[in-house]
């Protein structure tokens, strides 16, 4: 393929070539998984991705859309080579509707920057994933993503008002509806989470949630895993739904109290990261009592409540900077996600730790179990040999525990080609056929990120030889 | 007119007809006259999970009953429902993805997390996780939502509830809707005085406000212009290809509420 011809398209300094670029593109922050792309591109607009998509379509060339590259599952690794169309320059904000509390912006816009804009409106975009601070707002669509507030404010197509999107013939198609309700078949509801398989989202008009006047937060410790896992399903079921619930174990404790001289209470083996908002004040602290009193019931042996926004950034220091801090422990960290009734978190940590023991590996849980969705972080030094093979073993032994305790595969990182085997764990082929229906709706020729999501796509496997377990 | 009493009839009987017109005992269905199919006699609860904040339940429910048994746990659907909406069943706001007054909460597709439906050819095909958030896979089932059956026919779905707020989340409003309502449009700066939970939605520009109201004395009301079975046919041409595309994927040979999507 002659990929020459993209210079009719775009201008030189768009058009990455060369080992380094190539390097610097063949994956995402999944990195067991590896492929070069031919070439990557950076368009300043809709009309320029449009452009390139076509030229793609025309000659039959796969083609990758790729944000910050933050992804955890390997979503916007180039799988069959071809084109990455990088949304690095795609950062404008277009248009900020305070009065109908929204805003439009291009995709590639970091998701963190969307609040700074409009903080002084009194306005925020809810959807906070940790990456937050880089991780785009086309990559938050593809991967529908959620965080920490998730529980209470809803993941990011709950957000979602509209989106521009470029589908693989290159047409550019306006989905949604600024009413946030629109009749028909719902679009936003089907490309917010599609790992950018059905088209390239480039603008998108976005909710803006109104900051809480009052919240108030807390780090509650516990003695052992199992009392804090425990009380996380009994707070929900007393009738509180906390802003965010999260939870940390020794391992992260651990490794924050060397990376940034946290104290925590020495008995301490768990800790829930609790915070309430709302209107009203003295519901928000009442919220907040209730929590602490089911927390006594299940044995808390200390609660801090922040005092102010210096104390709450503190708290949250434990929950923010915790899967950074890890670098402390070892030179490398696999991080797993799934999904799990919240009922159920006590069994799976359990199993988490005893399938860590097993394999020799070093485990960490820093997650979000208000939602009952897991993180575990598998820590180890990959200059072992044969240590990453375990890594993987230890990550499928947890897929299938999730699956057999109700859950799901994934909560906000996605499938990506990570989890593409683990597919059929959870569904039938029937349903795998309707999924591939949609898929063929909007890329018959599956040139669109081919390889993700649905295993067994055509042209896929043979590939996958190749950049499976690359860094194995 | 056929009302299974189980899933597995359904699949067989949906599979052997090539007529397949939906009855939900909807005040907003109107094609209930030629319906040849109804969903009232799959109205159980097939899981109670309310210390997971779940409940799968199958979609010929009738509202009232789900939300009485749910009041009597401290538990509610989170999406609020008028007085004439209580003896519809789960399948008829399902089919329209009917906006409520309360958008606080989002629309049903932001608290459906699976749903299995019946395809065309009586498959039963299952979209979503019985957890609270998941990202695997398509969300086929958030097509199903809002596709008036056209697509497939929901069977079975799980639903995130939550704790049953009995009491005003804010302080209360003087002004009754549709009095309220126009206040707002006419004077943005009230919506400064407004506790910030209220508003979900508001378009000054186009009139409509979606607005979550609670209190004594006051109901909610929804205000869109885009609601309704006649207008589907202004959809924009690429989208109306789409649709017409995704009709042929899911059912062919269009048995499955012919004109109930008022463009194919």
């Amino acid at each position: 393929m002659d990929f020459s011809q993209l210079h009719h398209l775009l201008k030189p300094d768009q058009i990455l070539t060369g080992a380094a670029a190539m390097r610097g593109y063949d994956c995402d922050a999944y990195t067991v998984d590896r492929s070069a792309p031919a070439v990557v591109v950076l368009p300043e607009s809709t009309q320029e991705v449009a452009e390139v998509v076509t030229w793609c379509h025309h000659n039959k060339v796969p083609f990758t859309a790729r944000g910050a590259g933050t992804g955890l599952s390997g979503g916007a690794l180039p799988a069959l080579g071809g084109v990455v169309i990088s949304t690095k320059r795609l950062t404008k904000i277009l248009a900020v509707d305070a009065e109908n509390h929204r805003l439009k912006a291009q995709t590639g816009i970091a998701n963190r920057k969307i609040s700074d804009e409009v903080q002084h409106l009194g306005l925020h975009f809810a959807p906070d994933p940790s990456s937050q601070s880089v991780a785009t707002l086309g990559g938050n669509i593809a991967e529908n993503a959620g965080g920490p507030h998730t529980l209470k404010y809803g993941v990011t197509v709950q957000h979602i008002l509209g989106l521009t999107t470029v589908l693989p013939n290159g047409e550019i198609v306006e989905f949604g509806n600024l009413t946030g309700h629109e009749p028909g078949f719902d679009w936003l509801g089907i490309l917010c989470g599609s790992e950018g398989t059905l088209g390239i989202v480039t603008e998108a008009w976005v909710k803006l949630t109104p900051l809480p006047l009052h919240v108030a937060t807390a780090l509650i410790s516990f003695p052992s895993i199992r009392s804090a896992t425990e009380c996380v399903a009994s707070i929900i079921a007393n009738g509180v739904l906390p802003a965010a619930l999260e939870m940390m174990d020794k391992g992260i404790m651990d490794a924050v109290r060397e990376a940034f001289n946290l104290q925590f209470h020495p008995d301490s083996l768990a800790l829930l990261l609790v915070e309430c908002d709302g209107a009203i004040q003295d519901q928000v602290e009442a919220e907040l009592k209730t929590i602490q009193q089911v927390c006594e019931q299940f044995g808390c042996i200390e609660t801090t409540i922040a005092a102010n926004e210096k104390e709450r950034a503190k708290l949250w220091m434990a929950r923010k900077k915790g899967v950074g801090a890890m670098g402390r422990l070892a030179p490398t960290i696999v991080t797993h996600d799934c999904v799990i009734p919240r009922s159920k978190l006590p069994e799976m940590l359990d199993f988490v730790n005893a399938v860590g023991a097993k394999h020799g590996l070093g485990v960490a849980n820093i997650f979000h179990a208000g939602d009952g969705n897991l993180h575990p972080f598998f820590y180890f030094d990959d200059r072992k040999p044969g240590v990453i093979k375990k890594v993987v073993e230890a990550g499928e032994e947890i897929i299938r525990k999730c699956i057999t305790l109700g859950g799901s595969i994934t909560g906000e990182h996605g499938v990506g080609v990570e989890k593409l085997d683990a597919m059929p764990l959870m569904f039938t082929p029937d349903d795998l056929n309707y999924q591939f229906k949609l898929k063929a709706v909007f890329d018959p020729e599956s040139t669109c990120n081919p390889c993700k999501v649905l295993p067994n796509q055509k042209s896929c496997n043979e590939h996958r030889q190749r950049w499976r377990g690359t860094a194995w | 007119m056929v009302a299974p009493t189980t899933i597995s009839s359904l699949c067989e009987w949906v599979n052997s007809n090539s007529n397949v017109q939906i009855s939900c005992e909807s005040p907003y269905d109107i094609l209930e006259e030629s319906a040849t199919l109804s969903l009232e006699n799959l109205n159980q609860i097939e899981e109670w999970r309310l210390e997971d904040q779940l409940i799968k339940v199958q979609s010929g429910i009738k509202l009232s009953d789900l939300n009485k048994k749910l009041q009597a746990e401290g538990f509610e659907i989170p999406i609020g429902l008028n007085e004439a909406d209580q003896n519809a069943s789960l399948a008829s706001f399902l089919s329209i993805n009917l906006p409520h007054w309360n958008m606080q909460a989002g629309t049903w597709r932001d608290w459906i997390t699976a749903i299995r439906f019946v395809s065309a050819d009586g498959r039963l095909i299952r979209s979503g996780a019985d957890v609270v958030k998941s990202v695997t896979g398509f969300d086929l089932h958030k097509l199903i939502i809002g596709s008036r059956f056209t697509l497939g026919i929901p069977v079975s779905v799980t639903i995130v509830v939550r704790p049953f707020q009995n009491k005003p989340t804010y302080p209360p409003i003087h002004a009754d809707l549709p009095e309220g309502c126009q206040l707002i449009v006419a004077d943005p700066s009230y919506l400064k005085t407004l506790p910030p939970s209220t508003i979900q939605h508001l378009n000054l520009e186009s009139k409509l406000a979606l607005v979550q109201w609670t209190g004594d004395n006051h109901k909610g009301s929804v205000w869109t212009s885009n609601h309704g079975i006649f207008n589907l046919p202004t959809f924009p041409p690429p989208i109306a290809t789409l649709m017409h595309k995704l009709k042929e994927e899911f059912d062919p040979h269009h048995k499955l509420n012919p004109g109930g999507m008022g463009i194919f």
